[in-house]
């Protein structure tokens, strides 16, 4: 008796267990299963950083740009512009739907970017939509009135923008994953609770289906996407915080998750060595640079000759070695290749002699009298240790002593952002291209002066001004081209490398197509065949 | 007994004003407010900077803030996170602490369990190869950061032979508990094996240990009721000095292995310059090293007859 009552607990212990221990993701199809950082926002509204890749599984904007530069409709189902440039009539797809059923409207449209630019939503991607007629007093409080934006939903299914000048880069922001609708009704009945799974809805692909805060995230296909249905039912994220390479490998390895978006820098040797691991290595090359930049209004960073003699004293391979194993490429310009306007042969040229010789024009032969002076860096991406290289590079070729400030990530932030009026001496930066457009390289991140570089120069700004209205597409490329070489030859910042994305992903996993430009992965075009 | 307990709750009310007053200071103090994005594109319009600071009230000068926030507090409103603007930071407390206090519960048994065995087994076995083995292995595990210890038992046990997940939580009942369990356990059963062993060959040599064995008393009993129960007393205060800190979750601990708990979630609030978050999961924690530190004296109290007449 004694040991049936004892195999039935054994059996009853383990049945719970097993109940206990089973998944608690139990989708039906195949499951892609991957990890992500906790996301700032879950408003697709707000989200202006990485975590783009986990709204754009759930909410899709009018259109997409390929890499190849071609548009694909999404959302809309044409965008067309006026003869005189200043008004865009968008065609919504008729049978776009919210993942309730609810029909996705113009009036969604029209609220949702009168929305991103209302200041209360303090939205990053209000930026996108300053061109917008009104959009600019709008979004910097001069007025409360959202009727001042022209943004206008005539019927359901179309929606007209006018903009206040030419703006041909505009077409380019409409279709960013960053602009996408959210459902009017469910907002304004949950207020800041209508992200949570009980409450959202959206409108693309997949919809949220429970979401545990710094655990998981879990997506199943939206049954009212109108669109291509994706072949994957179900997408599991698991949430890591530190080091979420570290959590990606040994995951990975552990065949946990099917795919991997970078690598340790300290494994990459290894994982390229591991005759499987090597085979499920996919490289990307993005579309972004790490620089450094000199505070331009004050000397000795005002002096050309300075900033080239700094910028041609550095061992850019080395720099590339350190930070990714080599698998980083060597950046000769600011604006990547790929950006029309972009061209590495506007690079300077010499070599340490030369940078020497600069420093000795400027009036430092040797480095004799150049002030002291301090790189700031950010404590993350491998910064500290740029620094330090870039402090030995210096002081061997140059002789001139840099002071090294490692700054914790927030506060490296706030400290760039005062950097408007206080000066500085040298810091290193990063830009990754929004959109492959110009504009968002030679306009928002040089003459916008995000960065804080202070770099003025009358006829690179007047060529950017000239670009900015041009309807002529040749003509507007060929300005661009004509600014990237003053740029180049005024170096207010020095291009030091470009980050290669570093992805793993399993064999059995198709069509995981990387796009260069934001590091997305639409994962509605993903198949699983094992 | 109850005058005792209520004199320690009420003196515990300046300490609490003290810790919510240092860490309002150094909340707010530190560089970085909680709109700079460390890494989006582009700076906040200072529009929407001015929004938010008005919907948080962080225009308003700081000591209206030092004294709107503590108001709430003590009627219970915690107010809303600004890194998650979706729940309140009641909802994060709720959520998030019951996980790091049940890890933390079960890995502070564990390490009594086995700290009070190795403690007893060394104690018995004092200058053999045993004991040295058990000091060894205690010293050990007192010396290596848990962060280490938990990389290892993850590569080892996740990665290498496949018997826990590497990351991610599934509950304390499952296998993805074992390797936080064990690395928090650690370096608290270390300790509490080596007071226990120095008390238990302190208490040995005692008169009244002697006069047990001369009466014939049985080994075991001497042992469990005579010696133990005497050298549980310092082992009560180390083990209740680590069940503060491992009640509340390890950063390291919670990050490497994926566990949602209090400790990663205030770490994550400091980078955020989340201030409710940062102020509230302070208070809980003091609230926590205050009431295990009650709870040593009430057990000091059952334990050891003696203090009862100092508690009088």
């Amino acid at each position: 008796m004694r040991k049936k009552v004892f195999a039935a607990s054994i059996l009853a212990a383990s049945l719970a267990a097993s109940t206990y221990l089973t998944p608690a993701f139990a989708g039906e199809g195949e499951t892609f299963r991957m990890i992500v950082e906790e996301p700032r926002f879950m408003d697709p509204n707000r989200v202006d950083d990485g975590a783009i890749v986990i709204q754009s599984q759930l909410f899709e904007p009018l259109a997409k740009i390929r890499n190849d530069g071609t548009l694909v409709y999404l959302q809309a189902s044409s965008i067309e512009r006026s003869k005189d440039g200043l008004t865009w009539t968008i065609k919504l797809k008729p049978e776009n739907k919210w993942s309730n059923g609810d029909p996705v409207t113009a009036k969604d449209w029209e609220y949702s970017l009168k929305r991103i630019l209302d200041p209360n939503t303090a939205s990053g991607n209000a930026q996108f939509l300053t061109e917008i007629k009104g959009a600019k007093a709008y979004n910097a409080g001069e007025t409360k009135d959202a009727a001042t934006v022209q943004i206008k939903a005539v019927d359901d299914h179309t929606l007209v923008i006018e903009t206040e000048r030419v703006a041909p880069s505009f077409l380019a922001k409409l279709a960013l994953p960053y602009i996408t609708p959210v459902p009017q009704a469910v907002v304004e009945k949950w207020g800041e609770r209508w992200t949570l799974p009980e409450h959202i809805v959206s409108n693309g692909p997949y919809k949220l289906v429970s979401r545990v805060n710094d655990q998981s995230i879990e997506m199943n296909v939206n049954p009212f996407y109108a669109g291509r249905k994706p072949a994957i039912d179900t997408i599991r994220m698991t949430v890591a915080s530190g080091d979420i390479c570290e959590a990606q490998l040994r995951a990975y390895e552990a065949e946990e998750i099917d795919f991997a978006t970078c690598i340790p820098i300290q494994d990459i040797q290894r994982v390229r060595q591991d005759a499987t691991l090597a085979k499920e290595l996919i490289t990307n090359l993005d579309s972004g640079t790490w620089w450094v930049q000199y505070d331009n209004s004050h000397a000795p960073w005002d002096n050309k000759d300075v900033r080239q003699a700094l910028s041609l004293a550095i061992d850019r391979n080395a720099l590339s070695s350190v930070v990714s194993d080599g698998t980083a490429a060597v950046a000769k310009t600011i604006v990547p290749p790929g950006i029309p306007g972009a061209n590495e042969d506007d690079a300077i040229k010499g070599n340490v002699d030369t940078a020497r010789e600069l420093l000795a024009k400027a009036g430092y032969p040797n480095g004799a009298g150049f002030p002291p002076f301090t790189l700031t860096v950010r404590d993350s991406a491998s910064q500290p240790i740029v620094a330090q290289l870039l402090q030995q590079m210096w002081s061997e070729n140059l002789g001139i002593n840099a002071t090294i400030n490692v700054m914790e990530l927030k506060a490296f932030a706030a400290w760039v952002n005062a950097r408007k009026s206080a000066p500085y001496d040298i810091i290193t930066a990063l830009w990754v291209s929004d959109y492959v457009d110009p504009e968002n390289w030679y306009g928002d991140l040089i003459t916008d002066d995000y960065r804080n570089s202070h770099f003025k120069n009358e006829d690179f700004a007047s060529l950017i001004k000239k670009a900015k209205v041009a309807t002529d597409e040749t003509q507007r490329i060929e300005t661009y081209r004509q600014a990237n070489k003053i740029l180049e030859e005024q170096q207010p910042m020095s291009a030091l490398y470009r980050e290669t994305s570093l992805w793993l992903v399993k064999p059995y996993v198709k069509n995981l197509q990387p796009d260069t430009t934001l590091r997305l992965y639409p994962i509605r075009d993903t198949e699983i065949v094992r | 007994m109850f005058s005792f307990m209520l004199r320690r709750v009420l003196a515990s009310i300046p300490t609490l004003l003290v810790v919510y007053t240092v860490t309002f200071a150094i909340a707010h103090l530190t560089p970085g407010s909680p709109w700079d994005s460390a890494s989006a594109n582009r700076p906040m319009e200072p529009a929407a900077k001015a929004a938010l600071d008005a919907k948080y009230n962080l225009d308003e000068p700081l000591q209206v803030q030092y004294i709107g926030y503590l108001w709430g507090a003590v009627q219970g409103d915690l107010g809303p996170s600004f890194r998650d603007p979706s729940q309140s930071v009641a909802d994060i407390v709720k959520k998030f602490l019951p996980t790091s206090l049940a890890l933390g519960s079960m890995a502070i048994a564990l390490a009594i369990v086995m700290g009070l065995l190795l403690g007893v087994v060394a104690a018995l076995t004092r200058s053999r190869a045993l004991d040295t083995a058990i000091l060894f292995f205690c010293t050990f595990c007192v010396s290596l950061p848990t962060y280490i210890i938990t990389a290892v038992l993850i590569v080892t046990m996740g990665v290498g032979l496949g018997l826990v997940p590497t990351f991610g939580w599934k509950g304390l009942f499952s296998t993805s508990a074992i390797v936080p369990v064990v690395s928090l356990a650690l370096a608290p059963m270390a300790a509490i094996a080596r007071y226990c062993r120095n008390c238990v060959l302190e208490v040995m040599h005692k008169d009244f240990v002697r006069s047990a064995r001369a009466k014939g008393v049985k080994r075991s009993r001497i042992i469990a009721v005579h010696i133990l129960r005497n050298a549980l007393v310092p082992v009560v205060t180390v083990a209740g000095s680590y069940a503060s800190s491992v009640l509340v979750g390890s950063f390291f601990v919670e990050s490497i292995a994926g566990v949602p708990g209090f400790g990663r979630y205030f770490v994550l609030a400091v980078s955020a310059r989340d201030y409710p978050v940062i102020i509230a999961t302070t208070l809980v924690y003091a609230v926590i090293v205050v009431l295990c530190n009650l709870l040593v004296d009430i057990a000091h109290f059952m334990i050891d007859p003696r203090t009862r007449e100092d508690v009088r």
